[in-house]
């Protein structure tokens, strides 16, 4: 009898904790959206197609709407700025091919649905040879709460960057500039030992189409010993300056040496080709690493142990006297 | 006796740099990385976008290519994707909470405090970005206004530059962050009760954008994974004479992955 009870309570406390619960987990607002890059090369009056995937993972059905709004480059380490109100002509060039959905027109998207995107970009005849970023932008609709308390309302976007080049022969004139090459936080090209130098490489896109810089920086030390980083292959946008993140064997992809201990004269080369690698682009950096860190302790161990030893005699010659 | 001191140090100096030289010194060149979210190698890799079919829609298989030949003919290039990275985990973003509702707000006091948590995944993309701003000032059916925080007049802030609000007379409407990923330019952004106010889309002299609240770029030390988390909390004070009334905005939050 008692474990009928039992059992009743904790059916009836289970039931009670799961209608209470779900309605926190349901205020939640989660979507996913693929692919997160898109990279298009397109002749004037064409057309291509790409599907894309944004999923609901939320507890909760959302009105949802779209968008494309163009990007610009917010600085020099690769965040973008978008611009609502940019009149660029490439946003008339994107639609939706699904048969039931346009682009910008609401939509319906439940919990645990995908909904899969056909998105269409034509350019027209007389589309301008040059380069067009924009995002692709879901968004939610805010939803109605209680008229009675004061609130901020969440609203998510979620989006996709799209990277266009018009071009005619599909090889659109591409151009670089080094615009700085340095060790990060060093001095007089002197660097501690048993510090890992980070180069700072910032490339400049002077030409007139994005562009992916492949190449390697190579260190070489005095005993003709070899470091290799590879550059990662990042776009870099027109009339921008980004600086270059390595490929590394560690998670973080900052171009950090991958040596625990230097001694003597080093020097770094880097050489790229732009979307092939090449040595077409070079600079090259000369640095000195000392143990300086290590010496002022010798130094000051052999201060602390002379000053030991000269109180030391002073106090044997005090006691022969 | 001193002498033979300096020389045993010396020497012991020149042991130890000629251990490491020879020993410490070798190249290591790196040409794959691998994690359970992602693989990445190089240096060149196309990627094809993906055809479908469903019975909303029917279309052909779009492919990247990068033979000059192939271009002439079919007059298209493309890549989905990052290319150092071969991964199809979505790019995922996740907003605890629909509202940060305030309820009825207590004048001058500093615990109309609500917060909500960002999560991101950025599995398959380079590195991500979140900003946020809002439609406008807190506003009442009446219209009466929350102007956004100014903070302490001591040291103020901006919807850029984070400011000290302990004063329980400074009022207005503003959030700080702590978490993964969050912008710390400078350094200790928003330690030590520091707050910022929220970009406002209906300014328009100077107009405003919305400003980076979480996210990595690679060489900002992006790290791909799972679960990257953040907090908001926002913050509502008010003086003893606002009007009465239900005060409300809209904040819009935006993901996106670098480029």
């Amino acid at each position: 009898m008692k474990l009928k009870i039992f059992s009743l309570i904790s059916f009836l406390f289970i039931i009670n904790f799961w209608f209470l619960a779900n309605p926190a987990q349901a205020q939640t607002i989660s979507l996913d959206i693929y692919p997160p890059l898109l990279e298009v090369t397109l002749k004037p009056d064409k057309s291509i197609t790409q599907v894309y995937k944004i999923t609901n993972n939320s507890e909760q059905d959302f009105i949802m709407n779209s968008q494309i709004v163009p990007f610009e480059p917010a600085d020099e380490l690769g965040n973008a700025q978008l611009n609502f109100s940019s009149q660029s002509p490439a946003r008339e060039w994107f639609s939706f091919q699904n048969t039931d959905l346009q682009l910008g027109q609401s939509f319906l998207l439940k919990s645990g649905q995908t909904q899969q995107i056909v998105l269409a970009v034509k350019t027209p005849t007389n589309a301008k040879e040059d380069d067009y970023y924009l995002t692709l932008l879901f968004e939610t609709q805010p939803s109605s709460l209680n008229e009675e308390l004061s609130s901020a309302q969440a609203q998510a976007k979620i989006g996709a960057n799209i990277l266009l080049t018009v071009s005619e022969t599909g090889e659109p004139p591409r151009k670089a500039e080094i615009a700085e090459f340095k060790i990060q936080k060093t001095k007089f090209k002197i660097i501690d030992s048993f510090t890992q130098p980070q180069f700072v490489l910032k490339i400049k896109n002077i030409g007139r189409s994005l562009f992916k810089p492949m190449g390697t920086m190579t260190t070489t030390g005095w005993l003709k010993q070899k470091y290799f980083l590879n550059l990662l292959p990042e776009n870099i946008l027109t009339k921008s300056t980004r600086q270059i993140a390595c490929e590394s064997n560690a998670e973080s992809k900052t171009c950090l040496l991958p040596s625990k201990f230097l001694f003597g004269p080093y020097e770094t080369k880097v050489e790229f080709g732009l979307d092939k690698v090449s040595a077409d682009y070079s600079a090259k950096i000369t640095f000195i690493a000392l143990p300086i860190k290590l010496i002022l302790i010798v130094l000051l161990l052999i201060i602390l142990i002379m000053i030991v030893k000269l109180v030391q005699n002073r106090f044997k010659l005090s006691l022969d006297k | 006796m001193k002498v033979n001191f300096l020389l045993r140090t010396v020497l012991l100096l020149a042991l130890a740099f000629v251990f490491f030289v020879c020993l410490l010194n070798q190249a290591q060149a790196q040409s794959s990385l691998k994690s359970t979210n992602y693989e990445i190698t190089w240096p060149n890799l196309n990627m094809a976008a993906g055809g479908s079919t469903s019975p909303g829609y029917k279309m052909g298989i779009t492919a990247g290519q990068n033979s000059p030949g192939l271009y002439s003919s079919n007059g298209y290039r493309v890549r989905a994707g990052f290319q150092y990275i071969h991964s199809i985990i979505p790019f995922s973003f996740q907003i605890s909470t629909q509202a940060l509702a305030f309820g009825n707000i207590n004048p001058e006091v500093l615990t109309n405090n609500q917060s909500l948590t960002l999560t991101v995944n950025s599995g398959s993309a380079g590195g991500y970005q979140v900003t946020v701003w809002e439609n406008d000032e807190l506003t009442s059916t009446a219209l009466s206004t929350i102007p956004d925080t100014a903070c302490d007049p001591t040291d103020t802030c901006t919807q850029n530059n984070s400011g000290t609000w302990t004063q329980t007379n400074t009022y207005g409407f503003g959030y700080n962050m702590t978490g993964t990923d969050v912008p710390d330019v400078p350094p200790d952004e928003f330690t030590g009760s520091k707050y910022k106010r929220f970009a406002n889309a209906a300014n328009v002299l100077p107009a405003e954008s919305p400003v980076k609240i979480m996210g990595k770029t690679p060489v900002e030390g992006h790290v791909a994974g799972k679960d990257k988390t953040a907090i908001m909390n926002a913050r509502i004070n008010i003086s003893n004479i606002q009007a009465a009334g239900t005060y409300r905005n809209i904040l819009t939050f935006i993901a996106i992955p670098t480029y």
